[in-house]
């Protein structure tokens, strides 16, 4: 008799542990749960996952980091500075650079810095030995410049240049490193 | 409630409909992603392939592409490789079958667009591949040139391109 109590009240903790008291009230909270998810992964956050060294120190290789959609939407623009992941051919596969160059300025690299319109920026982050030299390049319209922060690597193993506003997809909001 | 089951029932059917159209009447840019996904299911191998499954993987793979086609990767990452005839390309393929343990390609985000000409079209994909000789995966944007040959779509040119223009 007493096993079977025991038994009962194991069967009844069970079921309040998985689907508690009210299993109605449960599913409800599951269901808006999963649309919430779904919806913030759909629509405003994307997980990217660094593979390369061209952000380093900033960003390591295999960091996993959050972009928001919704960075530039309401008239906002990327500003100088802002990391943002740039679309490929899609959003499986994006670039993750950070903008230097906006429309119509003019840029070039002079010992790994930054030259906008022959002047030289502020770029803190630079970290890691630069000396790259490139000539005057002018930003199109519509288009934004964009490098990484690894510039102790050779110029031609580091993909920058620019790319059309919407190829941006957002701006990096969380980081993480592994 | 028949009403309502009817509903579902007419709903289910008008879905298989559609579905029956797409695999057996498949849109020119659906029948060039699903040729194109073959591609690099084939050109993928692993470390155990044995010798009669490389030269059959190869031959296989020789039937998607064009007898004259270009192909310019000429990307520092994937070194320089430059070929004007399918048997180049799949001489190039059986060695490196034979030259690295294994390989794992992927095309992801296809886009297929439809050329001006009719029986062309070119596709824009990014390729991530896993080489055993990389710690990482590789990234390349490429762009495919087709063109339907005997109502096959055929590849006649692929070009690496790049993201970030300078």
């Amino acid at each position: 008799m007493a096993g079977e109590t025991f038994r009962a009240a194991v069967i009844k903790w069970l079921r309040i542990f998985s689907i508690g008291r009210r299993p109605k009230w449960t599913m409800i909270r599951l269901a808006v749960l999963i649309t919430l998810t779904f919806g913030t992964y759909e629509f405003v956050l994307l997980p990217v996952r660094v593979v390369g060294i061209s952000m380093e120190p900033t960003y390591h290789n295999h960091s996993l980091n959050l972009l928001n959609r919704l960075s530039y939407v309401g008239g906002k623009e990327p500003r100088r500075g802002d990391i943002v992941g740039i679309r490929m051919t899609g959003e499986h596969a994006v670039l993750l650079k950070r903008v230097v160059g906006l429309p119509g300025e003019r840029l070039a690299f002079h010992q790994g810095v930054v030259w906008i319109n022959g002047s030289p920026i502020d770029e803190p982050y630079l970290k890691l030995p630069h000396r790259w030299e490139t000539a005057d390049e002018f930003v199109r319209p519509d288009h934004y410049y964009f490098v990484g922060d690894n510039r102790s690597m050779d110029v031609e193993y580091h993909e920058h240049g620019s790319a059309l506003r919407s190829q941006i997809i957002g701006k990096v909001v969380i980081a993480g490193n592994p | 409630m028949k009403m309502v089951f009817r509903l579902i029932l007419v709903g289910l059917v008008i879905a298989l409909a559609f579905w029956a159209r797409s695999v057996f009447f498949p849109s020119p840019q659906a029948e060039i992603q699903r040729r194109l996904l073959k591609v690099a299911q084939l050109v993928s191998f692993g470390a155990n392939e044995g010798n009669i499954a490389r030269v059959a993987a190869v031959q296989q793979l020789g039937t998607f592409f064009a007898e004259s086609l270009e192909v310019q990767l000429d990307d520092p990452r994937l070194q320089n490789h430059t070929f004007s005839r399918r048997e180049e390309l799949l001489q190039a393929a059986l060695a490196a079958r034979t030259a690295i343990a294994s390989l794992q390609a992927k095309f992801l985000d296809i886009n297929v667009n439809l050329g001006p000409e009719p029986d062309t079209a070119t596709a824009d994909l990014t390729l991530a591949a896993k080489l055993s000789t990389e710690a990482d995966q590789i990234f390349q944007q490429l762009r495919f040139s087709l063109r339907k040959i005997e109502g096959k779509w055929v590849i006649n040119r692929i070009t690496a391109t790049k993201t970030l223009t300078p």
